[in-house]
């Protein structure tokens, strides 16, 4: 197998299989938009993802190199969160800077697996928790002026028993 | 060469511009709208979009909102039009109680055309006139409820063959409907699946006869999947023949004075389909009968998630017990004013997937086991009920605790605890 070389923003370089980089869309698009040849030895530059990312990025992208496409979006589908597999579970026991670099690397190479199960793990920590609980968890300043929370809480007040 | 690749990746994602600031409350719109896809609407409107500015702009994103959903007087009937306004897109709208349903008919009129549903339940007399303007402006809907808000429409038995796509009515709790009215509904509209024709108290009772019963259950009998009918003056005969409806999934029979135990026990012979099960007042219906229907019927019945048997007075502990036994994927059940139970004991071990009892007016239930993942309960006044319902509190602490007032309404009101 050919491959690839990745450069991070830190500038570490990352040999990589073509097959094994090409699961990001962006990668992928990007070597056939250039034309760029196996046999070239062109360095892959990706500023926005540092080495430590990086490394991860490819650490999953290897295991799950196999893996079949993933389905397309489906609007009606019902979205599940408890579907993660334990492999990736365990993948993402990380902490919370990591696991927001790793969704916004997910993003930028355009690699819907990986984004969809940060995504999943990111909603798991919220489901069922109120406002205050979320801020506090996720460390999110409450950026509401206080007319504002009383029209935000006014507005969402639509249907609650009383 | 490499200049010109970095760029060229710099302008592929909206979201690659490493966000300002670090952090999840400053993730990118996109990327949050990908997380809110998997919260249902409630979860968005009561925790999400209070968190942060950035996160209530993603949660408001109108691909986010299929339904909209509005209860209560105190809301102004300017917010409800502009939320409309604002997430007019969404193919469900509920409203219940709300004041002025006139002026939020006439906003869904004018911006929702591909409203598939509506409920405008317990709400003001609403005019024909809005009614007429409904039916012509919103051509897919399929699904109307109007429980509990009276109308004097003739037009709507009228109006109504001409909505193709219309499958299922609720004109429940209207004190002007006629027998007449429903008459030339069901003969009008024979595509129906769904059929609803119940009363939230007494004296909103639509007493349908068995004539008239005769008529909706002949015509629709191939078709109806949902069915709900005050049956106060319906005999025996209607209740067989109701059992005889196959497809049925939902099946709700308030006032059943006069179903017959033995054809009770014997529904699961033809109603295969069934998911949910409300028989109240089931004046008829033996303990006996009750265990037979689950034991017997183990196979078919074990399917149901919600089983209401309020006020069918003579079912006790080998019921609960039966059940518990029959029932592992019970979501809701309702046993309220079943005074001869006194234990629950055997649901809390065998029901893992119970999030709503109801005990109400159970008053001789000595409790011992407390469930562990309750969501909602409801008790009646009493200390043994206040006892119970402290300590169920503190096992689920998301639990919502009610306290019904009546045995003869769903009147309740929130339980404190003090």
């Amino acid at each position: 197998m050919p491959n690839i070389k990745l450069q991070s923003s830190d500038g570490e370089t990352f040999e990589v299989d073509v097959e094994i980089a090409k699961c990001s869309v962006t990668i992928k698009t990007m070597l056939e938009d250039l034309g760029m040849d196996d046999e070239e030895e062109e360095v892959v530059p990706l500023p926005n993802v540092n080495s430590a990312i990086l490394r991860k990025v490819i650490h999953w992208a290897t295991y799950h190199k196999d893996d079949p496409p993933p389905p397309e979006d489906d609007e009606n589908k019902e979205k599940r969160t408890d579907d993660i597999s334990s492999w990736d579970a365990d993948f993402l026991k990380v902490d919370q800077g990591t696991l927001f670099e790793l969704i916004l690397a997910a993003n930028y190479l355009d690699i819907k697996g990986l984004l969809d199960v940060t995504c999943k793990t990111v909603a798991n920590m919220i489901k069922g928790k109120a406002p205050e609980e979320i801020r506090k968890t996720f460390n999110i300043k409450n950026d509401f002026t206080a007319s504002e929370e009383e029209q935000v809480r006014k507005e969402n007040e639509w249907c609650e028993e009383k | 060469m490499e200049e010109f690749s970095s760029e060229l990746i710099l302008q592929k994602s909206s979201s690659l511009l490493v966000p300002k600031r670090v952090g999840f409350g400053y993730l990118p719109i996109d990327i949050l709208v990908r997380i809110f896809e998997y919260f249902d609407e409630d979860e968005l409107r009561t925790n999400i979009t209070r968190v942060c500015q950035q996160w209530r702009a993603a949660a408001e994103v109108p691909r986010l909102w299929n339904t909209l959903k509005f209860q209560g007087r105190a809301i102004e009937t300017d917010l409800i039009c502009n939320k409309i306004y604002q997430f007019r897109d969404v193919t469900k709208i509920i409203i219940k109680a709300v004041l002025d349903p006139m002026i939020v008919l006439r906003q869904i009129c004018r911006r929702c055309k591909d409203l598939t549903y509506l409920v405008l339940r317990n709400c003001p007399e609403i005019s024909e006139d809005s009614l007429r303007y409904l039916l012509v402006a919103c051509k897919h809907l399929q699904s109307l409820d109007l429980k509990g808000t009276p109308f004097k429409a003739l037009i709507l038995f009228e109006e109504l063959p001409h909505c193709q796509e219309m499958r299922s009515i609720n004109l429940g709790g209207n004190p002007h409907l006629s027998m007449k009215n429903v008459t030339t509904l069901v003969m009008n509209c024979q595509h129906l699946d769904g059929f609803h024709l119940g009363s939230f108290q007494p004296k909103d009772r639509v007493d349908l006869n068995d004539g008239t019963c005769y008529l909706i259950l002949r015509k629709l009998v191939h078709n109806l999947t949902h069915l709900t009918l005050d049956c106060s003056s319906l005999s025996a005969a209607t209740f067989a023949s109701i059992c005889r409806c196959r497809h049925l999934e939902y099946l709700c029979l308030n006032y059943a004075y006069n179903f017959r135990g033995c054809d009770f026990q014997n529904m699961w012979k033809t109603l295969t389909k069934l998911k949910v099960l409300k028989i109240r007042n089931g004046h008829l219906i033996s303990e006996i009968n009750c265990i037979r229907l689950f034991t017997e019927g183990q196979e078919i019945m074990r399917n149901l998630e919600v089983v209401d048997l309020t006020g069918c007075g003579k079912i006790a502990n080998g019921s609960i017990q039966a059940i518990s036994n029959c029932c592992k994927k019970i979501k809701r059940l309702i046993v309220k004013s079943c005074k001869h139970i006194t234990t629950i004991d055997s649901l809390v071990e065998e029901c893992p997937e119970l999030e709503e009892l109801n005990i109400g007016f159970c008053v001789n239930i000595k409790f011992d086991a407390v469930p562990h993942h309750l969501k909602k309960l409801f008790i009646c006044d009493t200390v043994k009920h206040r006892m119970f319902a402290r300590q169920v509190i503190q096992q689920c602490q998301r639990c919502e605790v009610r306290v019904c007032l009546s045995e003869f309404n769903k009147e309740t009101k929130i339980f404190v605890y003090e």
